[in-house]
Parts: C-alpha cells; sequence; structure tokens
C-alpha cells in the first residue's frame, strides 16, 4: 500500500518555526522538498501555508508573538505563493474565467490569492483583483469578462456587512452571476443571512473548491 | 455559564430591526469618534487599557462599530458570542483590564443613545447591555478557554 505524501507534523511545526524568525529562504527549501516528493498543491495550502498563519494570528491574540511578526510571516507567505506559481499551472485549460476579490475594507488577501490559483490549477483564467476592493470597481470588470464565476473572500466577520453591500450590488446588476463567497470571517457562522441570494455559495475550505472544479471537470470529459 | 448557555440566551435577543440597522450603519463612525473621546477623556485610561495601548483601543472602537454593523445586517448569536470571547482573549492577553469592557460599552450606550433616532436606537441598545451584563460569564469562559 502506498502512502499518500503530506505534510507531517514535524514538518508543520518546523516551517511555522522558519516562519516566525522570518527565515525564507529555509521555508521555501521546505515547500518545495514537499513539492518535489508529490504534496497536493490544495495541501500545501490548507495544510501547511493557511495553517502557520492561523496559527501566528493566534500566537498574536496571546501576546506570545508582536503584530510585526505577523506582518513578516504574511509577506513570506505570500512569496512563497509566487515561488509556487508555476506549478500552480499545468491543468488542462477548461476556457473558464473566475474573478476573485477581497470585500472592501478586508485586508487579508492571502485566501483569495490561493482561491484564485486553486482555480489556475484546475485549468480556468482566474483574475485576483486583491485586497480591499469597492463594489464600484468590480461591476466594470464583471460587465468587460463576463466571469463564470465570481469569488468574495472576507478574512473578518467585522467585513461581512461589505460583503452584503457588493453582493447586492451584483445581484441587481447581474442577476444570474454565479458567486462564490468564503473566509475566516464564516468560522464562527454567518452563513444563514446569504440564502437571501440564492446564486451564492459559501465554499467552507480550498479542499471544498478543489473538490468541486475536479467534479465539474470531470463531468465535462 | 458554558459558552453554549451563552449562545441560547444570545439567541432570545431580539435583533436590531431595518431601521435600527440603517441607523447604525449609517452613525457608525460618527459613535466610534464619540467612544473614542469618551475614553480618551478618562484620567483612569491607563489603568484600564495598560500602558502604551492606546492605539489598539481606538482600533478596537472602529472594529467594535464594523462588527456590530455587521451583526445587525445578518444576526447570528453564535458570532456574538464567539467574537466577544475572542475580543476578551486577546485584548486581556495584551493588557487591557476587566475593568475596560464596563467603560467601553456603557460610552457606546451612550453614543447610541446620544446619536442615534430615540426610536431606534433600542436594538443596538440592547445588543450592546447583553454583553455587558454578561461580562462575568465571558470573563469566566475566557480563563477556561
Amino acid at each position: 500500500m502506498t502512502t499518500k505524501p503530506a505534510v507531517t507534523e514535524s514538518t508543520y511545526s518546523r516551517f511555522l518555526e522558519l516562519l516566525l524568525s522570518g527565515d525564507r529562504a529555509y521555508c521555501y527549501d521546505i515547500l518545495e522538498g514537499l513539492l518535489n516528493a508529490g504534496v497536493p498543491i490544495v495541501d500545501l495550502f490548507e495544510n501547511l501555508l493557511r495553517r502557520a498563519l492561523y496559527r501566528v494570528g493566534e500566537l498574536w491574540e496571546a501576546n506570545r508573538i508582536p503584530v510585526i511578526a505577523e506582518h513578516m510571516a504574511t509577506s513570506i507567505v505570500e512569496s512563497l505563493m509566487n515561488l509556487l506559481y508555476p506549478h500552480v499551472f499545468g491543468g488542462k485549460p477548461v476556457n473558464k474565467t473566475a474573478i476573485i476579490a477581497c470585500v472592501q475594507n478586508e485586508f487579508h488577501q492571502v485566501g483569495g490569492r490561493m482561491v484564485a490559483d486553486i482555480f489556475e490549477f484546475h485549468g480556468w483564467s482566474s483574475y485576483f483583483l486583491g485586497s480591499n476592493i469597492s463594489p464600484n470597481n468590480i461591476l466594470p470588470l464583471i460587465q468587460e469578462k463576463r466571469p463564470d464565476v465570481l469569488g468574495f473572500s472576507v478574512g473578518v466577520y467585522s467585513n461581512y456587512v461589505q460583503l452584503l453591500t457588493v453582493l447586492e450590488m451584483v445581484r441587481n446588476a447581474f442577476p444570474s452571476q454565479e458567486i462564490l463567497v468564503g473566509g475566516n470571517a464564516f468560522g464562527w457562522g454567518g452563513t444563514r443571512s446569504l440564502v437571501r441570494f440564492p446564486s451564492v455559495t459559501y465554499i467552507e475550505s480550498l479542499w471544498a473548491l478543489d473538490a468541486n472544479l475536479r467534479d465539474e471537470r470531470r463531468k465535462t470529459i | 455559564m458554558t459558552k453554549n448557555e451563552l449562545i441560547e440566551r444570545a439567541a432570545e435577543l431580539r435583533p436590531p430591526g431595518p431601521e435600527c440597522t440603517r441607523d447604525f450603519h449609517d452613525l457608525r463612525e460618527t459613535l466610534a469618534a464619540r467612544v473614542i473621546a469618551v475614553m480618551r477623556s478618562r484620567e483612569d485610561l491607563e489603568r484600564l487599557i495598560g500602558a502604551g495601548n492606546e492605539s489598539m483601543m481606538i482600533d478596537n472602537a472602529h472594529n467594535m462599530s464594523r462588527f456590530l454593523d455587521s451583526l445587525f445586517h445578518g444576526f447570528d448569536p453564535g458570532v456574538l458570542v464567539e467574537t466577544v470571547f475572542w475580543v476578551f482573549r486577546a485584548y486581556r492577553s495584551h493588557g487591557f483590564a476587566l475593568a475596560f469592557w464596563p467603560a467601553h460599552l456603557n460610552a457606546w450606550i451612550e453614543a447610541c443613545t446620544a446619536e442615534m433616532d430615540a426610536g431606534t436606537c433600542t436594538g443596538a441598545v440592547d445588543v450592546i447591555e447583553w454583553i455587558l451584563v454578561h461580562i462575568p460569564s465571558f470573563a469566566e469562559g475566557e480563563q477556561a478557554t
């Protein structure tokens, strides 16, 4: 029986330690080793990068690290994602487009970037707009690109009202636009109010997104 | 009181109505500014928030305004309780005293009462008062988590 390559506890712990000390080069060595061992991109995102960043957040919460260490860790993870970028491509193009954005006032953009990369990995063309995107800037882009999917990432619940604002605006302008939402903001709830938007689907993790895209591709083969 | 009991209690709150929600949304920055001014004018501020924490207190007031705005738009008792637990843990570990919360929440109640329409502010005040009344439970739970 073969074992699926995975991020082990000891690898994760070592990565976290290096991330907290700001050692980008060794963080990359670990990432590259896992990639070469065949660990799927989505597992690297979820089990290594996301997990480590959430832990960094908890350490700030407990006042065990200063806020600057949190910023440094985020910056390192984003640079690692840049290095991963060539590996994200390779999926057979499916001629579909996704636009991913963080809602207005939302400055936590790593999750949204990961979502855009997962789309790319499955052969989609994805446009990642970044953090703090005004709804007024999104509508013309939807008109221009006509995406198959629009995705909004919300990192903190305080920005939930911004999500509702942009969903209203998109619904009014493009009633049939398929929309995905997700992010840490939903960790404690908040999805019930989304039922008033029939074209909106909550995606609870990158694994769920990955599985959905995989299923969709299978159906089109 | 356990977390689940707190969530059950929070579920009994009547969510702010559409007029209150709209009024709060329009005034949230004014309310936060008023709360900050009240807190800054206190002679015991450093005892309440710890040394060097004024900018964190200001962030907290702005975050609170955006959090309540979001909460009123889609009331979820679980989100309310979990968030208050998180805030207690995070701010207490950064040196904020337990006494900060009654002072801060009373400033919010005063700001809502003064700035919002008298007929609509009750919904917002009820939620803030609920947090205020349950401070001992949140403090207890914070130690248990």
